[in-house]
């Protein structure tokens, strides 16, 4: 009984095998006219393919030219010579300390200190704005990812070589600020702040800090998680009154150090590329938990006011940066973003010149006095 | 290999354009032969050379160019994948369905939902069935669970099964920005 099931099963099975070859042999069959339609896109997909990969050099992901650091979370490998992609192919090269190019900060007049947008993401070592700006050397200290509470300590680190420089903090308004607050940054961990009270006091958490990294698989959210950061931080919320407290107290940690140093600090906003545009601003009002109160300058103003209590000078991207002069699709500059870039840290450096001698002016004038007196 | 082109980059727009000129003057090798010309040859690669110097000179051009292809390719693809189901469904089912398989056209009014059990935790990742151990492929893995399960006829699917996963593009990956899932 069982076997003639068994083999009525397999019968069964084998008429359905024989079937089925049947039937996609005609559905192929209907299907050749169909796909000889497409194979112009075929050929043309896979030899594009094919050749763009023998065309360029072969790509790393950035990721891939960062190490573990038990300070900061990650840092950019020391000598690296690699391409990397975003919407574009670029060179990047590293220098002994790990930090984009080969000038010391020593040899430095300018040193900026950012994210990937310090690290020169996105373009290749010519055409990044550190080596753009004509009377100043200018050393560039970031790596993608990196959030304020990371770039302050990388400015501690640094402290004794800073004696007399312009230091331009680049501040990255697209998640720098939110980014601040959290204690990973996709897979890794990173240094963030901790509320101590309601006084505006906070501190920088590195416990959690380890070379383990985490599962993170939502990339294809990150540009929607980022963007509704964003836009509470353009509005009246609870996270923007704890962003620009939390900012508030890391610009004083880095005004203090400066003065210290006799370096001159300066805070350079960096805008999202949707704060640029019409179009951009309408989609970030939608995202926010509180459209009423948002204003795409918020961020700007903050920091600003901040910035004039502490006495730190201020620039806000947002009135030299332009929506072309960021890519569609990545969020960096272009090369014409970067030139831009360049101008401006050229015009900030002579300021800087002009109030050194101005500060000289001073002491020799008040040593005078002091003397004649 | 999607259908579509990959994101255009300087390298990717050259390698389009090469590839562009070079059956361009295939294609005018062939007319020329065709019409009795004498040197077709020469014509053809002439005329693919001339065709690749222009694209170097006016790199724009290429870039709308490949946008407009990509086009034509996402529409092409989203009209062939269309066709291709409706063929898998009204050839491939109806003729197995008839043999008795589960999978099959349904009747009206009919629920073809089959109560499952609980899948052991390693085959989360592919729902079907636990994957073949140290094989990567999908279709490898398809090939087993038929016959495995007893579901040989499914092998007559793969070319199907191929043909749409050759049809995928970017766009088909995109999902609803107010998408929300409730767990």
């Amino acid at each position: 009984m069982l076997f003639s099931m068994v083999e009525t099963s397999n019968r069964r099975n084998a008429v359905r095998g024989a079937l089925a070859l049947f039937s996609s042999l005609l559905g192929l069959i209907l299907i050749i006219p169909i796909a000889a339609l497409g194979l112009p896109f075929w050929i043309a997909a896979l030899g594009t393919r094919f050749i763009a990969r023998l065309l360029e050099p072969q790509i790393v992901a950035w990721q891939s030219i960062v190490d573990y650091d038990p300070t900061l979370g990650w840092k950019p490998k020391a000598n690296v010579d690699v391409h990397c992609c975003t919407e574009e192919v670029f060179h990047v090269t590293t220098g002994a300390d790990g930090w984009r190019g080969r000038l010391g900060v020593a040899e430095s007049s300018i040193v900026v200190l950012g994210d990937s947008f310090a690290f020169g993401y996105g373009v290749s070592d010519v055409e990044m704005f550190a080596g753009l700006v004509p009377n100043a050397r200018v050393k560039a200290i970031g790596a993608p990812g990196y959030n304020l509470v990371q770039e302050l300590l990388v400015l501690r680190q640094l402290s004794s070589e800073l004696a007399g420089k312009l230091v331009v903090w680049f501040v990255f308004l697209g998640n720098d600020l939110g980014d601040n607050l959290y204690p990973y940054m996709q897979i890794y961990r990173t240094p963030f702040l901790r509320r101590v009270d309601h006084t505006g006091n906070w501190k920088i958490e590195t416990s959690h800090l380890s070379p383990k990294t985490r599962p993170y698989r939502f990339g294809k959210w990150h540009e929607q998680i980022t963007r509704e950061m964003l836009a509470d931080l353009c509005s009246s919320t609870y996270l923007s009154e704890r962003a620009y407290s939390a900012c508030e107290f890391l610009i004083r940690e880095a005004q203090q150090l400066c003065q210290r140093q006799r370096a001159l600090l300066c805070v350079l906003t960096i805008p999202d590329p949707a704060q640029l545009s019409p179009e951009g601003r309408a989609r970030l009002q939608a995202c926010s938990s509180d459209p009423g109160s948002f204003d795409a300058a918020l961020p700007d103003r903050w920091i600003s006011e901040i910035c004039s209590k502490l006495g730190v000078v201020f620039v806000a991207g947002q009135d030299h940066l332009r929506r072309d002069d960021f890519r569609q699709l990545d969020r960096h500059w272009t090369d014409k973003g970067h030139q831009r870039i360049a101008e401006l840290l050229e015009e900030l450096y002579r300021c800087h010149g002009k109030q050194a001698q101005a500060a000289d002016d001073l002491n020799s004038c008040t040593r005078q006095t002091t003397t004649g007196g | 290999m999607p259908i579509t082109l990959p994101s255009p980059r300087r390298a990717q727009l050259f390698a389009f354009w090469l590839i562009q000129s070079a059956c361009a003057a295939f294609l005018a090798m062939i007319v020329c032969a065709a019409l009795g010309v004498r040197r077709y040859l020469l014509l053809g690669i002439i005329l693919g050379f001339l065709m690749a110097l222009c694209g170097f000179w006016r790199p724009r051009a290429i870039a709308s160019l490949y946008r407009v292809w990509n086009r034509c390719a996402e529409r092409y693809a989203v009209v062939a994948k269309r066709l291709l189901l409706k063929i898998c469904y009204y050839v491939v089912f109806t003729v197995v369905g008839c043999a008795g398989s589960s999978l099959r056209r349904s009747a009206k009014s009919q629920s073809l939902w089959v109560p499952r059990t609980t899948l052991p935790t390693n085959a989360y990742a592919s729902q079907y069935d636990v994957a073949l151990p140290g094989i990567s492929h999908w279709s490898i893995n398809y090939l087993g669970w038929a016959y495995k399960s007893g579901n040989i006829w499914a092998w007559g699917l793969l070319p199907f099964l191929m043909l749409i996963a050759a049809l995928d593009t970017q766009e088909s990956k995109t999902y609803p920005v107010s998408i929300y899932t409730l767990f």
